[in-house]
């Protein structure tokens, strides 16, 4: 029995494929796909010396904020140029055949964005005519890139530049982003706003924290692979140009949201501390301590004395704002936080360390040390703390402070 | 008493001998030695020299002299022969020649390659040499995978975890792929039937990707003894290979005792319990003092067999730390101790499952006891090499259970003791498996149009996948185009791609224990079947059959259920034949199964008495297989009965016969092959004998048959002639119920017709009818 006979029994075998393109493959793609399909999507054809390339080029109103974008330092996970300029910012985001990762993932749309020196956002879209063509186009990536001091992304760390990283590999180049500094927003987004936000979305910061709102029809990005996979078999557009606008408006969107993250890095530095929205202020603490600014780090966890007294904030915040006050020293904010956070949630095993630990040694009130250690069930501290008790204050140890 | 005390006052117990089916005492060998092969880097020397290995034994210096001629070699390594030896020294001295170079080790399972990593650092260590090597596997933590990928030299690794994990992302290891030198494949002999098939794809798209990033690294196979080491290594690798030959370890002498427990019932081929028969045999190896393993088959033999041997060690002042277990399921630290107690003498007895059978390095013991046949003999001898140090007395017993397979070896120890009959068998172009990997491959490299792969023309598979989509055929090329990671939807330990999940709804949350092909659940997982999952029942609640899922619970009952199928079988393509020697002809081609389970038979562990029954409601299946035919002439059904014969009976026996012995010569489990005869098939138009592959596709079981066939006749005839049965029993014919009371008689007969001798007795009279008692 010959191949063919076999394989058309393997058809019948197998069961129904989960998947069915609407469209029929048998009619074959149209006669001149690429025309059509380039006026649908706005692409234009250009010739680079690796081979011709589908282009399209826009232009957003959308102004770069004044001066350098200042230090992000505690908000970026990587080392970035410290007289960044916004025009020397490569915005970056890919539309890709799936999410599994691997080497046979290819990334068809290529969205690029910055700020042109006057002002405005030039946005550059690279359309993969077919999966062998990617060659000039990762050419031509490089060839933009290399204007470029930092590439900003989104999520792009873990998923668009280890896949640009393989497809370069995969035709035998270098990496067309090498010699740039990576900027994630989503480390940033996550540092800055997990706290008072359901997720961290691209599209949840931009409505959230940029108030920008894009508008109906944005394409599920579930149906991406599958519209540049349909377009592959008949050669038509179908739902390419949602996918090039969704892609634009990503461009955009992360343009505000890294415009946004500046603002904030901007008022964390400059501003007094203030009291507001307390997730922003325990945020607005964290990053202090990040970039190792402790004195600005205690005076944000000061603000947090009131949410926790109201109960309003929780436990993991009073956590963090002893952690930072025991820092400087402050032992009286210690310890109201402390009794404020422990009249909330009673049976905080962490707040009842805190509290153990400061009854015996800052404040020397043994018997209530001990109130605290019994709670954790901590034998140690507890035969320590008989022993002390036992035993008379040596002297030239002052008394107890009575009250702070 | 000392061992030698016992082995001669066994030798003299005529109650032990009466169940003794053969004493062979394999003489001591000295080990024979080699120069240092040439061109071996001084250092690595010195470093030998310095552990105080001063020679290398015959098959290690012929092992590294082929590797460092540039040769891709195979060689087979009975337990402790030295074998990492073998392969880490031409290893090393291409990285000691140039720090690039790379190694790849495959072991199949992750505790061995633990061992292995410890004894290359050993080695390197002696050397003082920058060598990284580290094992990386699905237990490697993410923090530590980039530095392996870029800066290990030795990566150690498992087939699955290189199909799964490391080729669909090769460009994240592009230094191992641009320097690849070596690929060591331990434990060759595992890699047969459907996971065999499965590997030697994987180890095509190794290739293919080691090509892209410009090497061609060499293979160093070891092997377990088997019939067909560099054939299967050849094969697996699809390159030609130095057959190392000779193996030069010495050895000290070795008693290998085949104990065959009386019988209880002969009709049901039921013996005396092989667990109670090792508990007493163990118990008098304890008293000596002698260290000892003892293998049993499951984990729940191991449990039993332990609790037993700490007490009577008890009684010879043996403490219960000197006595351990060892299997699966027991944490790393705990084997750690349990292999360490073991080499410095203060462990005693371990009793284990198959895990020790591997080359987990605890030292030499002096006796080796197994509880039931391995499944191969290549594993028994692995096992039987845990017991003889270098110039000492060791025994082995080989305890036979009741199985039909135990029976056979333990009735024929020749095939055992003599050159190997095991023949390991793939077929790496078994369609479903080879276009499961075909993807795979697609996915990693995009395919030119006329590439070969495997050394084999796949156009038509290619152009096949780009119409169902998973392919996008541009510009002479196939590229991957579907959303998904293929490598995630092939296991390469089954056959087809779908399979029914098994899920235990006793624990919150539920948990899947385990998967299983679609042909062997209807068998085993339909409505109320009772299925046995590491040594533990489980009820079938529910099969969803749509969802492919088993709903199961753990229960402890005293039966299990037996499911008939209803096979129905279409000869589709004839592809080969040839007269047998004296009756009938042979054929070989596809064959189409229409498969129903009908009903199922509850029957009682134990006594096998038929306890209940039930009706199974499911989808008839269609599998297409490769299988072997014996068709006999037509007049044998007038022959037959004037010799007081019945040829239903006798095909029916002869089936179960030919079940029984063929997987001994071609190395399949029970379930990798079925044999299935017809008084009339309509393809032959006359009696005709059935073996095919139980895998769809097949993976070389019945091409093999088919090549062996005289030698699997003629053993099948031994075999049944010798069964000390007087009807049949499920050891030779089947039971007399199953297969009819003239079975035996009537396949012997056949049997010694088709080898040109007379029946060598008279047909037997019918059966008596059974006594009431
Ligand atoms: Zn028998």
């Amino acid at each position: 029995m010959d191949l063919r006979e076999r394989l058309a029994r393997l058809d019948r075998l197998s069961r129904p494929a989960a998947s069915d393109p609407a469209s029929d493959p048998a009619s074959g793609p149209a006669a001149d796909p690429s025309r059509t399909l380039t006026e649908a999507l706005g692409l234009r054809e250009e010739a680079t010396p690796g081979g011709t390339i589908w282009i399209r080029r826009d232009r957003r109103d959308l102004a770069q904020a004044a001066g350098p974008v200042g230090d992000l330092s505690g908000i970026v996970a990587t080392e970035l140029p410290h007289d960044l300029a916004w025009s020397e910012m490569l915005f970056l985001d890919t539309e890709t055949t799936g999410l599994a990762g691997g080497t046979g993932t290819l990334a068809f749309l290529i969205g690029l964005a910055w700020w042109e020196p006057d002002g405005g956002l030039r946005v550059r879209q690279l359309f993969l005519a077919g999966p062998g063509r990617e060659g000039p186009v990762l050419d031509e990536l490089a060839r933009l890139a290399s204007g470029f001091r930092v590439v900003v992304t989104y999520n792009g760390a873990s998923f668009d530049l280890p896949l640009l990283r393989t497809r370069a590999r995969m035709n035998r180049r270098h990496d067309p982003l090498g010699g740039l500094a990576g900027w994630d927003l989503l480390v940033a987004a996550r540092r800055l706003w997990r706290r008072r936000l359901p997720d961290c979305r691209q599209q949840t910061i931009e409505a959230a924290v940029c108030g920008y709102e894009r508008g109906p029809g944005d394409i599920d990005g579930a149906l991406i692979p599958a519209a540049y996979q349909a377009y592959l078999t008949t050669g038509a557009a179908g739902a390419l140009p949602e996918v090039l606008r969704h892609n634009r408006r990503d461009m955009e969107g992360m343009a505000r949201v890294a415009l946004a993250i500046a603002a904030e890095a901007r008022a964390i530095t400059d501003e007094a501390p203030r009291a507001g929205d307390w997730r922003a202020v325990w945020s607005r603490a964290l990053i202090c301590e990040r970039r190792r600014d402790v004195a600005r780090a205690a005076s944000w966890a000061r603000l947090l004395r009131d949410p926790v007294a109201q109960g309003r904030a929780d436990p993991a915040a009073a956590r963090d704002a002893i952690r930072l006050l025991k820092r400087v020293a402050d032992w009286p904010a210690v310890r109201a936080l402390v009794c404020a956070g422990l009249a909330h949630w009673p049976d905080d095993a962490h707040l009842h360390y805190e509290a153990a630990v400061l009854y015996e040694h800052r404040l020397r009130d043994y018997p209530r040390a001990m109130t605290h250690a019994r709670r954790l069930a901590d034998a140690h501290r507890l035969a320590r703390l008989e022993a002390r008790l036992a035993r008379p204050a040596p002297p030239g140890c002052p008394p107890p402070p009575d009250a702070l | 008493m000392n061992l030698a005390q016992l082995l001669s006052r066994l030798r003299a117990d005529d109650r032990f001998l009466r169940h003794v089916t053969r004493w062979e005492v394999l003489a001591a060998e000295p080990g024979r030695f080699a120069d240092w092969p040439d061109g071996l880097d001084a250092r690595l020397v010195a470093a030998l020299r310095d552990r105080g290995i001063e020679r290398l034994y015959s098959h290690q210096a012929a092992s590294v002299a082929a590797a460092l001629a540039g040769r891709s070699l195979v060689v087979p390594t009975p337990t402790a022969s030295g074998k990492t030896l073998c392969y880490n020294l031409s290893v090393l001295d291409a990285m000691l020649r140039d720090p690039e170079a790379r190694a790849l080790y495959l072991f199949p399972t992750k505790a061995l390659s633990q061992d292995q990593m410890h004894e290359a650092h050993d080695l390197i260590e002696h050397l003082g040499a920058p060598i990284k090597v580290h094992t990386f596997d699905g237990d490697t933590p993410e923090t530590a995978r980039r530095a392996i990928r870029s800066s290990g030299h030795i990566v150690i690794t498992n087939p699955d975890m290189l199909h799964q994990g490391i080729l669909p992302h090769h460009t994240l290891w592009v230094k191992l792929f641009e320097n690849l030198r070596y690929v060591v494949v331990d434990e060759v002999h595992q890699y047969r039937g459907v996971f065999g098939s499965h590997v030697a794809n994987v180890l095509r798209r190794l290739q293919r990707i080691a090509a892209f990033y410009g090497s061609r690294p060499q293979f160093v196979c070891c092997s377990a003894t088997i019939a067909n080491p560099g054939e299967l290594a050849s094969h697996l690798c699809g390159q030609d290979l130095v057959e190392v030959a000779e193996n030069g370890a010495p050895r000290g002498e070795k008693h290998f005792i085949f104990y065959n427990p009386p019988v209880v019932n002969a009709e049901l081929g039921i013996r005396r319990s092989a667990v109670k028969e090792t508990r007493s045999l163990a118990e008098r190896f304890l008293a000596t003092g002698v260290q000892m393993i003892v293998f049993a088959r499951s984990r729940m033999r191991v449990e039993l067999l332990l609790t037993y041997l700490e007490q009577a060690g008890r009684k010879v002042g043996i403490r219960g730390g000197e006595v351990r277990g060892y299997r699966g399921g027991y944490l790393p630290t705990e084997r750690r101790a349990i292999e360490r107690g073991l080499r410095d003498g203060s462990v005693r007895a371990v009793v284990s499952t198959n895990a020790l059978e591997l080359g987990i390095d605890i030292g030499r013991l002096d006796v080796c006891l197994m509880c039931g046949y391995a499944g191969s003999i290549a594993s028994t001898w692995q096992q039987a090499g845990r017991a003889g140090r270098r110039n000492d007395l060791s025994a082995v017993v080989l305890v036979g259970t009741s199985s039909p397979a135990d029976q056979y070896i333990l009735g024929h120890p020749d095939y055992f003791l003599g050159r190997s009959p095991e023949h390991a068998t793939i077929d790496p172009d078994n369609l479903v498996i080879l276009m499961s990997h075909l993807k795979c491959a697609a996915f990693e490299l995009p395919f030119d149009a006329g590439e070969r792969y495997g050394g084999r023309n796949v156009a038509e598979i290619l152009d096949y996948l780009a119409r169902q989509r998973v392919l996008h055929e541009a510009e002479g090329r196939y590229h991957w185009m579907a959303d998904t990671y293929p490598a995630e939807e092939v296991s390469l330990r089954t056959a087809a791609p779908d399979n029914v999940v098994i899920v235990d709804q006793s624990v919150p949350g539920h948990r899947i224990i385990g998967e299983m092909d679609l042909f062997s659940a209807q068998e085993m997982l339909h409505d109320e079947a009772v299925y046995i999952h590491g040594a533990q029942q489980y009820h079938v609640d529910r099969l969803d059959w749509d969802r492919r899922k088993a709903y199961v619970q753990p229960v402890t009952v005293d039966h299990y259920t037996d499911a008939q199928r209803k096979v129905e079988l279409k000869t589709l393509d004839a592809e080969d034949s040839r007269p047998d020697d004296h009756v009938g002809d042979l054929g070989l081609g596809e064959i189409g199964l229409v498969d129903k389970v009908t009903v199922y038979k509850k029957i009682k562990l134990g006594t096998h008495e038929n306890v209940g029954a039930g009706k199974v409601n499911l989808p008839e299946m269609e599998m297409h297989t490769t299988s072997m035919w014996w068709r006999l002439p037509p007049d044998l059904a007038e022959e037959m009965p004037l010799a007081g014969l019945d040829l239903g009976d006798a095909l029916k026996g002869l089936a179960h016969l030919v079940g029984t012995v063929a997987p001994v010569f071609v190395m399949a489990d029970v379930r990798d092959l079925r044999a299935q005869a017809m008084v009339r098939a309509p393809f032959t138009d006359a009696p005709t004998l059935y073996v095919y592959d139980a895998v769809p596709g097949g993976v070389g079981y019945a091409r093999r048959i088919f090549e062996q066939w005289t030698e699997i006749r003629e053993a099948a005839l031994e075999h049944v002639t010798a069964c000390p049965c007087s009807h049949g029993c499920p050891s030779c014919v089947g039971a007399v119920v199953e297969s009819g009371d003239r079975a035996k008689a009537g396949a012997a007969w056949l049997l010694a017709r088709a080898a040109g001798r007379h029946a060598a007795t008279a047909p037997a009279e019918p059966r008596p009818p059974l006594s009431p008692n």
